[in-house]
């Protein structure tokens, strides 16, 4: 053991022993000498270089905001696994989006991160900074500007990056968790169950792939289309009035997900569910980008026979036909 | 924290932040203390001279509710910081919010702030001691008494544009009405069940509300477990939870619709401090000393005609009455 793991490790001790008789003591001095600790705690973190931040910067220009924050956690994780850190955007004052829920939803899916901090304002998250930054960091040029990322601004290689990675770092709440299971499990039963998420233009393929695979029991979250008839082992969740997290956690609980590359296209793949991933954001891509044999990323512009072909053939490939 | 204190820190710089400290080890998570403690700030950054405010939500994830709310826990507090976080977006000088679940982190910024000595609440004593008002009026009632106006809350940050387009969609034309009905015993944490209101009332008032006045569109607001399957059949009702919005959109909505009606709880809170034109029922006679004004006052002191509190229990006569005096006024003001 080296002598900064001892240095750290009795600092840990000192501060859970304290920490269980202030706990106790909640007033004035034992609060003051708690504060205090801490502080000296958090000093000696950024010493040591254990101190990390990462800086998220939103412009107006951003689709899905709750979705291009997950492709960017994939991608900022401190190493090793386990660092925690401290996370800041940098937010636009106007945004036309109404998401800012979902945004602290998603940054509480990650146990790692200590403090999440939204900023309408650069100099108070300068200030801010210039006492969450190491020292280091803050001296050398390279670092800091390596620091500060927009987010979004990666296009179709953010997206690859997710689809390749592995995922262990989200957590949905197990309250969430446990709802999501139990919602399935009143519905389908022991059935197979796909949770639905296609972009408007690709309704038709809903129906379709429902119609060929009566054995599995959909969902999704869009609502129901009037002029549209609807298969019998396909249901909208569309009105139920989950949350992001409760959303993410019955996308959790099926058993694989066909739709959009969106938060809950990226919620399937941390999941390690089998996924169908549709969309145009591959860019230039013309085909098909595969994952093994657990996710498939299929680009808007296939033919709806082929890609429904693409989805039949990844199904049965999972879920045979009359399989429990 | 008394008004000196805040003073004590006071720079005369416009553009010095105001500091705001929710500590859940004994602040509440509740959405009317949350509103009302936004409220505070407003109204000491004003004193203070400050444009902006910098809140710190702090959680410490281990012990992460106070002993009244011993509910909160490590496995559960996640989803219930998630499903109140828009009630710290209120604030029109909200410039940064940070929520920090790591005690050092959080030490370290304390210790910044008070050696910068800036104006804080509550103060750096007080928060040592654990001591926030987050329930009495008294901040409020002074601060009006001496300026004949108050800093007022507004729709949650980001939320402004959409609730715009809602209205626009949905509302075109209509005289909106936000409700919230008190049902503690169909939510999620149930507590305090006898402040509830009576739903059955609520159901005969929309329907008979909707056949006399057909322009009238009643948002209802709240939990999606907190009002009953009835109200999906009422006439002229849209339930913005329904559709999937969640507590942020609800508020921004509240602040642009034209009346609000329901029992004293959270959403209240917001109609309050945003200066909407509202009939509060149901207020806990209890309540009277936080707030400065006797049982059966008709207006908080810093309340116009428009502002109604009515502190029985209501039932569908009261409410129509109520409705109507409203409604009238309102609607030939807005015509006029």
């Amino acid at each position: 053991m080296t002598p900064e793991n001892r240095l750290l490790l009795s600092l840990r001790w000192l501060i859970n022993l304290t920490y269980r008789g202030l706990s106790r003591l909640a007033f004035f001095p034992f609060t003051l000498l708690y504060v205090l600790l801490n502080a000296a705690h958090k000093l000696i973190l950024l010493r040591l270089g254990l101190g990390l931040v990462r800086v998220g910067v939103v412009k107006g220009a951003v689709v899905s905001l709750p979705r291009d924050l997950m492709l960017w956690f994939g991608r900022i994780f401190p190493r090793p696994p386990g660092r925690q850190f401290d996370v800041c955007l940098r937010l636009p004052r106007e945004a036309a989006d109404a998401n800012l829920q979902d945004v602290l939803s998603v940054v509480l899916m990650i146990p790692r991160v200590r403090s999440i901090g939204l900023y309408w304002d650069s100099s108070s998250l300068a200030d801010d900074l210039a006492l969450l930054q190491l020292k280091q960091d803050r001296s050398d040029p390279v670092v800091s500007t390596t620091l500060h990322e927009e987010i979004g601004s990666r296009g179709s290689t953010q997206f690859l990056e997710f689809l390749h990675a592995d995922h262990e770092e989200f957590a949905l709440p197990v309250a969430a968790s446990r709802d999501g299971q139990t919602l399935l499990k009143r519905q389908a039963g022991a059935a197979h169950v796909v949770c639905l998420n296609v972009p408007t233009e690709l309704r038709p393929l809903v129906n379709a792939i429902a119609g060929a695979r009566p054995d599995i029991r959909f969902f999704h979250f869009s609502p129901e289309l009037p002029e549209s008839p609807r298969a019998a082992n396909n249901q909208s969740f569309f009105g139920c009035g989950f949350t992001l997290q409760e959303r993410m956690a019955l996308v959790q609980a099926a058993d694989a997900y066909v739709g959009s590359f969106d938060e809950l296209g990226c919620t399937a793949l941390i999941s390690g569910r089998p996924v169908i991933l549709l969309g145009s954001d591959a860019g230039e891509q013309p085909d098909r980008i595969s994952r093994g044999e657990i996710a498939m990323w299929l680009p808007a512009s296939m033919e709806p026979a082929a890609l429904r072909n693409a989805a039949l053939q990844f199904l049965s490939h999972h879920f045979a036909p009359g399989e429990k | 924290m008394s008004n000196r204190q805040i003073q004590g820190g006071i720079s005369t710089g416009a553009t010095r932040p105001m500091i705001g400290i929710y500590d859940f080890s004994y602040g509440p998570y509740a959405l009317g203390d949350a509103l009302t403690w936004t409220m505070n700030l407003n109204v000491l950054a004003s004193q203070a001279g400050c444009d902006a405010i910098d809140q710190y939500l702090v959680i410490d994830p281990m012990k992460p509710g106070s002993r009244y709310q011993p509910f909160v826990h490590q496995h559960n507090y996640i989803s219930i910081i998630d499903n109140l976080f828009p009630a710290f977006l209120c604030s029109p000088m909200l410039r940064s919010v940070k929520l920090i679940r790591h005690a050092p982190t959080f030490g370290l910024f304390l210790l910044r702030e008070v050696a910068r000595r800036r104006p804080m609440w509550p103060s750096f004593f007080g928060h040592l001691n654990r001591r926030l008002d987050f329930i009495s009026h008294r901040r409020f009632n002074t601060h009006y008494r001496k300026h004949g106006q108050l800093p007022w809350l507004t729709a949650p940050r980001g939320y402004d544009a959409w609730a715009d387009a809602f209205l626009r969609t949905h509302c075109e034309d209509r005289f909106v009405v936000a409700v919230n009905v008190r049902q503690g015993a169909l939510s999620m944490t149930p507590a305090s069940l006898y402040r509830d209101s009576p739903l059955t009332e609520w159901h005969a008032f929309v329907r008979r509300a909707a056949a006399r006045h057909p322009d009238a569109l009643f948002l209802i607001l709240g939990g999606y477990t907190e009002w009953d399957r009835e109200m999906l059949r009422l006439p002229n009702v849209l339930i913005p939870r329904t559709m999937g919005f969640g507590l942020g959109h609800e508020l921004a909505l509240l602040h642009r619709a034209d009346l609000f009606m329901g029992s004293s709880s959270g959403f209240a809170t917001m109609s309050t401090f945003c200066n909407k034109p509202y009939l509060i029922t149901n207020i806990q006679h209890l309540f009277s000393r936080y707030i400065g004004i006797p049982v059966g006052a008709r207006h908080y002191p810093f309340g116009n005609e428009n502002q109604i509190l009515y502190w029985e229990k209501e039932n569908q006569d009261v409410l129509l009455e109520f409705f109507e005096e409203l409604h009238g006024r309102l609607r030939r003001r807005s015509v006029a």
